[in-house]
């Protein structure tokens, strides 16, 4: 199990209370979209993906990006329990969805990359370890019930 | 990085970051023609240093970390996208000699 320091704690939680998690959730989700055009699949019923400026702006985009980075903010709230916490999540993904756990860690990467672009210079190589750290750490959770 | 020892030098650090930096703007001036333009550093890499695949996907996250928290603004979902294509068309060449 990932074991995380009180300072790598420190330093997602504060950054956490600044993120807006209907916006960033929406961004991330896009970019995810846009960057990784395969990534498309998993949303059919999507509505507009033609153009990066119709992924962005997709209504469903956002509200599914904040669902996603929602769920995010119960990493942050269980950092010493993640495979407990995520394990629904991981059936689900799993044996409805039919993801394959690397979408996670694409998912973190641009995630991480968001919150460089959101936070600038605040985003230091600390922050960025840390952050960078919970995100395959919730990857490897939520690939856990994987058969 | 071996030569960098355990303790890692700022100045040698700056040093060897700035020469990747400048390999990269040589991919950049020959986006069209990138076999050809890096194939010293595909020799090099793949023969030589025997870089670690993996790494470069490391790397690449690391450099739009970068220019998303420099640039903010102006790091639009396009940009990234091309910079992530660009870097991983870049990755590839390069460790195409490695076999």
């Amino acid at each position: 199990m990932v074991h995380f320091t009180a300072e790598e704690k420190a330093i997602i939680t504060s950054l956490w209370a600044k993120v807006n998690v209907e916006e960033t959730g929406g961004e991330a989700l896009g970019r995810l979209l846009v960057v990784y055009p395969w990534t498309q699949r998993f949303f059919d019923n999507f509505g507009n993906l033609s153009s990066a400026s119709a992924i962005m702006g997709n209504p469903k985009v956002k509200a599914h990006g904040k669902k996603v980075l929602s769920s995010l903010g119960e990493a942050v709230t269980h950092m010493d329990d993640l495979k407990d916490a995520f394990a629904h999540l991981s059936e689900l993904h799993c044996d409805r969805l039919h993801v394959d756990p690397e979408n996670f860690r694409l998912l973190g990467n641009v995630l991480v990359i968001v919150l460089a672009h959101h936070f600038g210079r605040e985003f230091t190589p600390q922050v960025q370890a840390a952050w960078k750290k919970l995100m395959s750490a919730v990857a490897i959770a939520l690939g856990h019930k994987y058969h | 990085f071996p030569h960098l020892g355990a303790c890692l030098d700022e100045a040698q650090l700056l040093g060897h970051g700035r020469r990747m930096l400048e390999a990269v703007g040589v991919a950049v001036r020959h986006m069209d023609h990138l076999r050809a333009a890096l194939s010293p550093l595909a020799d090099l890499h793949g023969q030589v240093l025997r870089v670690d695949p993996a790494n470069f996907p490391l790397l690449i996250q690391c450099f739009q970390v970068l220019l998303a928290s420099h640039l903010q603004d102006e790091f639009t979902v396009e940009m990234q996208a091309a910079w992530d294509k660009f870097l991983t068309g870049v990755a590839v060449v390069l460790t195409e000699k490695y076999r």
